[in-house]
């Protein structure tokens, strides 16, 4: 999985304290992400790969970059789903 | 006459929170005179959420409303005839709030009417509705702001069948602007700035009776001369054709030719008629509104039966006119020949209109006859950025219904999800696409709210 994502740009954003907290406003929703969340949503910038993204946010939160990349998978597979991100 | 008074005409009401603004005017008494309370809600902004200092606040801000508005667009920026009002408080113009509505023909029916329309409703300031002959039951100690619109002269009845516009088979003003100005002097209310809107665009004073406006700005800012008081009086009075034919003979005001025109088209007597109607536009442009007779504002009320007449007559007085052969083609439409209607779309483009509402039908007509390309290329024509809020739904729906692709698709549906409150075709159309993408999770979601929608129609 070597793709790409970004986020979309019709969602506004914003960081508050610690947490991503997002507007889907199609869905009439606020959506807020965790600490390490919200940081994978910062970093989707359609440059950076999910391998790269785990091993940046491992190097953050001192953690094995294997350990966290599954979860980063996970994470992006749920946004993609609810279409907050597109593929580059 | 007090040399610090400022009077300010403007057609849409909504104008007065414009020219409060410009002058910086904060905290202040609105007395508010009008058939209408223009209090609308502004749904609070989605994105002002993000503006929370605090998650824990943007969470509690957003459960406090269960509708938020989906634009992105600004309070500021959705402030209209219908709400300026509650614009004007929230940005801190108006510290009270008074509404004067007319007295009815009945006061006990009129107040029951008054506390409907009041039901509900939260001021967040201080707020007294009553009606002019209660005028001087309100006593405020500092000059207030004068806020008048000209509808408040011809709409008499809040629970009136025609509510909120004016009883077509009224021609009359129930009270004058000058009777307006002495029950505020009686009263002993001051003020240093005063709004006055026509508000004739949307239908609600008819053009008849626009020079009301003027008439009370006139008396506001200070005394008439005694040739406009003349004037005035007669149009007032709601004259017959023979006293207005005289009165032509010495003057030439719009107010007058168009009034004589209508009473000569309604006696059939087209060709004086269209003489006159023509001198009148073409001494006020105004004058060829589209709401220059009732017709229009009962269309837009789905009161087609009702419009006919008074379009049927308008249209012999002024047949090249686009609006009212726009009517025309919006019928066709409804009555589904869209090919007919097409025919006439393609005579009016041609005749060099280019209202948005005409490009929109004519992209219509072409996706009834199953010809998206040509739909697109006319609606390439429209700017959205341009269009008024009631035309945007229509033109990203039909953006939707021509979308080359099934992104593009959704992307126009979104923006129909944005306008609308309630849109369960739209959810049912986006249902069936994320069906087709395999999103099933986001196919369940619309189909649930398209369901839930339809049934709360």
């Amino acid at each position: 999985m070597n793709e790409r994502f970004n986020r979309r740009e019709r969602f506004p954003w914003r960081r508050l304290e610690g947490s991503v907290v997002l507007i889907d406003e199609v869905e009439g929703q606020l959506v807020h992400f965790s600490e390490v969340g919200g940081r994978v949503w910062e970093e989707l910038d359609g440059v950076k790969t999910p391998a790269q993204l785990a091993e940046l946010l491992g190097r953050e939160f001192d953690a094995p970059a294997d350990a966290i990349e599954k979860d980063v998978r996970r994470f992006i597979r749920q946004l993609e789903k609810r279409e907050l991100i597109e593929r580059t | 006459m007090n040399p610090t008074r400022t009077v300010s005409l403007m057609e849409d009401h909504d104008g007065a929170l414009r020219t409060w603004q410009a002058a910086g005017i904060k905290n202040r008494i609105l007395l508010h005179f009008d058939a209408h309370l223009d209090f609308a809600p502004i749904l609070p902004s989605a994105r002002a959420l993000l503006e929370e200092p605090t998650l824990e606040a943007a969470v509690r801000r957003a459960g406090e409303s269960p509708l938020w508005d989906r634009t992105g667009k600004t309070s500021g920026e959705r402030a209209h005839l219908g709400n300026y009002i509650h614009e004007a408080i929230r940005a801190g113009v108006v510290r009270e709030f008074v509404w004067v509505y007319p007295d009815g023909t009945e006061p006990r029916r009129q107040e029951a009417a008054a506390a409907r329309l009041l039901a509900g409703l939260n001021f967040g300031v201080p707020f007294r509705a009553i009606p002019l002959s209660r005028l001087s039951e309100i006593a405020p100690r500092e000059p207030v702001l004068l806020d008048v619109d000209a509808d408040f002269f011809a709409i008499r009845d809040l629970d009136s069948e025609h509510y909120p516009l004016h009883d077509p088979g009224v021609s009359g003003c129930w009270v004058s602007p000058q009777e307006l100005v002495d029950r505020l002097r009686a009263a002993g209310i001051a003020f240093d700035l005063a709004t006055i809107s026509y508000s004739v665009e949307e239908g609600y004073t008819p053009l008849t009776l626009k020079f009301l406006g003027d008439e009370l700005a006139a008396r506001l800012a200070g005394a008439l001369a005694a040739e406009r008081e003349r004037l005035y009086e007669l149009l007032r009075a709601a004259p017959a054709l023979d006293a207005l034919e005289d009165a032509l003979t010495r003057w030439r005001a719009p107010a007058l030719l168009f009034s004589a025109a209508l009473h000569l088209a309604k006696a059939g007597l087209f060709d004086r008629a269209k003489a006159l109607y023509e001198e009148a536009v073409a001494r006020d442009p105004s004058y060829r509104t589209r709401y220059n007779h009732p017709g229009q504002a009962l269309r837009e009320r789905g009161r087609f039966a009702e419009a006919e007449p008074h379009f049927a007559l308008m249209r012999r007085l002024d047949p090249e006119h686009p609006h009212y052969r726009l009517a025309e083609l919006e019928d066709l439409l409804r009555a589904g020949e869209p090919a007919r209607a097409l025919a006439l779309g393609t005579a009016i483009f041609a005749g060099g209109a280019r209202e948005p509402e005409l490009l929109l039908a004519l992209a219509e007509c072409r996706l009834e006859l199953r010809e998206p390309d040509a739909a697109r290329t006319w609606l390439a024509f429209c700017r959205p950025e341009a269009l008024p809020p009631h035309l945007l739904a229509r033109y990203w729906a039909l953006k939707a219904k021509t979308a080359d692709s099934p992104d593009e698709a959704l992307e126009a549906y979104h923006h129909v999800l944005r306008l609308s409150v309630r849109a369960p075709r739209a959810h049912l159309a986006l249902a069936r696409i994320y069906l087709r993408k395999r999103n099933f999770f986001k196919a369940r979601r619309h189909a649930w709210k398209a369901l839930k929608f339809w049934g709360a129609r």
